[in-house]
């Protein structure tokens, strides 16, 4: 998708003022939201350590649950489907389609499919997906990628949303006011709601699946899951395997801290719960195909990272890391990013020079691990990558050279402080010669200093302070 | 083999430590469920009030809806009400189409959250919530459950409706720079009318 690899693409955001400010913005809204649910709801750390053992214990028990989830759905007149991979599951959903005469797509938001790419599989097969939330929608328009896994567009200003829509709605007035947001929502609904009228599919993802009765089960605050799966008369789903859960008891607890970690909500807006196609003289489509997919999921299970699948996408973990909140989404490049995208990305894509990247975009200050509500413990798993990474001769020469040189001093203490000390030197001196901070270092040190100036070393080290304390 | 079998063998290779079952949640019910809906409703951007009779709903929509807005559609239980003598013209729900206002009982509601409960079963389908710009929703006191998980199971008899859509608050977005805008696709508005 891009040439750039990780620190190409990161490097770049961190130059673009409009994407750091975006971004700056979009995590004191969701920290705060998050922040005042939690405060509000006594309960939440116990809902949190039941949605952690409920993740768990469906990790552990997700095979006999999927062959429930199958019997119960198939009972209920749906048909699922399994597929052990992205081109599995483009072409199980394209068949369904074709075999529909299906031509006219509306979408609802679905991490799922974005890490198929099925939209650009769809296009090719003739048939043309319209993206439905907002901020998809948007995306879609751009010809972009979501750069958060719950706020799509979360890297764009809405005079570039009003560009968008002129760009793209050629048939509306020119003229129009769409300078405010109230505005271009306006728009769009109208837009969209043609195409919900009209389409002959939808597609949507899934947060839940419900062993217990065969339920999908999809949150958003718009409305368009509700109107994606039931406006046209064929529905299809696209479902991580990893998504189901035993009972209601504990898809309720699962929603509960789903929507107080993603927006800081107590409930989403709306929560569709689908069983099976409509039957006799019920509103909906008359035919319900679940594609349940696997696709590296099944191998992630049985490593070290298996905690990775009780992941619910509630976006926490991003909102409140250093480093996505500094680079956004895009310099992931997948449609997973921050902590739990460094996890997922070379799991789905294999560990590549550029996914092996990934997991060193941390700083393992573990907020992520703090904020989770299924307590994954994302920086364990995160070390887990790199020592894989290490293992598989991935780190480049200069990379093993360096971690070669640390060994040597971290395991000679005298070593490691006759370093330490004239490097604050040298430190203290380029800060003196710069006029009080560093702003541009040589060699390796250049990266630090790209985007930001770095304070002058304290004048005694901390292990100096230590042993003069003690 | 097939993708079902190999995606069942795989996982099935892996033996994880099974966590105990887990205790389902049951907060304390408040003692007025109604009472309790209407608050919570409030606090999503919904608005709510109580009636002590059904035949007060026309002159309760006529004052929601103000002068503006005359005509609505009218669920098919509701249109025996005297309508015109509050100044309405009720219509028949329009089925998949667009519509200024709409009033129609719900079948559910979930006093914890502030939450409609509308389904495939309705005759009227969601489109009340969905496709109209106002939503009334009729709320009979007795069908107000405490909890998510008691509703579902109240609507689950031999079978769960095809589509359960579980609507709190109004529709919204933040999507345009993470500011919160009402009436995104489905209603901009709903309120609440609680019936004894
Ligand atoms: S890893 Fe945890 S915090 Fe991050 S998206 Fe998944 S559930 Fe949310």
């Amino acid at each position: 998708m891009t040439t750039l690899d990780f620190k190409g693409r990161a490097a770049k955001a961190l130059h673009d003022p409009q994407l750091t400010g975006a971004l700056a913005r979009a995590k004191g809204h969701f920290a705060l939201g998050r922040a005042a649910a939690k405060a509000r709801t006594p309960d939440f750390e116990m809902l949190r350590d039941r949605a952690t053992a409920i993740r768990r214990r469906s990790i552990a028990l997700m095979p006999d649950l999927l062959e429930r989830f199958e019997a119960r759905a198939t009972a209920a007149g749906a048909t699922v489907h399994w597929a052990a991979d992205a081109a599995d599951a483009r072409a199980i959903a394209t068949g369904i389609c074709k075999a529909h005469g299906a031509t006219r797509a509306i979408k609802s938001k679905s991490m799922a499919t974005e890490e198929i790419e099925l939209n650009a599989h769809l296009l090719s097969h003739g048939i043309t997906p319209v993206e439905t939330d907002l901020g998809e929608y948007i995306i879609q328009l751009r010809g972009e990628t979501p750069s958060h896994i719950i706020a799509p567009a979360v890297h764009l200003t809405k005079d570039q949303v009003a560009e968008t829509f002129r760009a793209a709605h050629t048939d509306l007035d020119p003229a129009r006011d769409i300078s405010e947001r109230q505005a271009l929502v306006k728009e769009a609904r109208v837009k969209l709601r043609e195409a919900f009228l009209a389409a002959d599919v939808g597609i949507t993802g899934a947060n839940i699946l419900v062993a217990e009765t065969g339920t999908i089960v999809l949150v958003s605050n718009e409305g368009n899951i509700d109107l994606t799966a039931s406006a046209p008369r064929l529905h299809i789903a696209i479902a991580g395997i990893e998504k189901v859960v035993e009972s209601w008891d504990d898809a309720g607890i699962v929603l509960r801290v789903l929507a107080r970690s993603a927006t800081g909500q107590d409930m989403s807006s709306y929560v569709t719960v689908l069983t099976g196609p409509a039957q006799g003289d019920e509103v909906g489509p008359r035919t319900s195909h679940i594609i349940l997919l696997d696709n590296g999921r099944s191998t992630l299970a049985a490593g070290n990272k298996a905690e990775m699948l009780a992941c619910i996408r509630c976006g926490a973990c991003l909102n409140h890391c250093p480093v996505y909140t500094a680079v956004g989404g895009h310099a992931y490049g997948g449609p997973y990013s921050g902590p739990m995208g460094a996890v997922l990305t070379p799991a789905i894509d294999g560990l590549t020079k550029d996914t092996a990247n990934l997991p060193n975009a941390s700083s393992f200050c573990g907020r992520c691990e703090a904020v989770c509500p299924v307590r994954i413990p994302l920086p364990m798993l995160l070390r887990h990558w790199r020592e894989d990474a290490y293992a598989a001769g991935l780190p480049t020469r200069g990379e093993r050279w360096g971690l070669g040189i640390w060994r040597a001093l971290s395991t000679r203490p005298w070593a490691y402080r006759l370093t330490q000390w004239s490097a604050a030197r040298g430190l203290r001196f380029v800060s003196w010669w710069q006029g009080g901070r560093i702003k541009r270092l040589p060699f390796a040190g250049r990266g630090f200093t790209a985007t930001r100036d770095i304070a002058p070393p304290a004048a005694k080290s901390f292990q100096a302070q230590w042993r003069g304390r003690r | 083999m097939s993708a079902r079998d190999l995606i069942l063998g795989r996982l099935r290779a892996t033996q994880h430590r099974l966590p105990d079952p887990v205790a389902p949640y049951r907060p304390e019910a408040p003692a007025d469920l109604g009472a309790a809906l209407a608050a919570r409703a409030r606090a999503v951007f919904a608005t709510a009030e109580e009636i002590t009779s059904l035949d007060d709903l026309p002159a309760a929509v006529a004052r929601y809806l103000g002068p503006d807005i005359t005509t609505l559609a009218v669920a098919a239980e509701l249109r025996h009400l005297a309508w015109s003598a509050a100044g309405l013209t009720p219509a028949a729900p329009p089925g998949r189409a667009a519509m200024a206002a709409s009033v129609a009982p719900v079948v559910g509601a979930i006093a914890e959250t502030g939450t409609l409960i509308l389904t495939s079963r309705d005759p009227h389908g969601p489109w009340p919530n969905l496709l109209a710009d106002r939503h009334i929703a009729v709320v009979p006191r007795g069908l107000i459950s405490a909890t998510l998980e008691e509703a579902v199971a109240r609507l689950a008899g031999n079978r769960l409706p095809r589509s359960l859509h579980l609507a709190t608050g109004p529709s919204r977005t933040g999507d345009i720079e993470q500011t919160l805008e009402l009436g995104a696709h489905g209603a901009v508005a709903v309120h609440l009318v609680l019936t004894p």
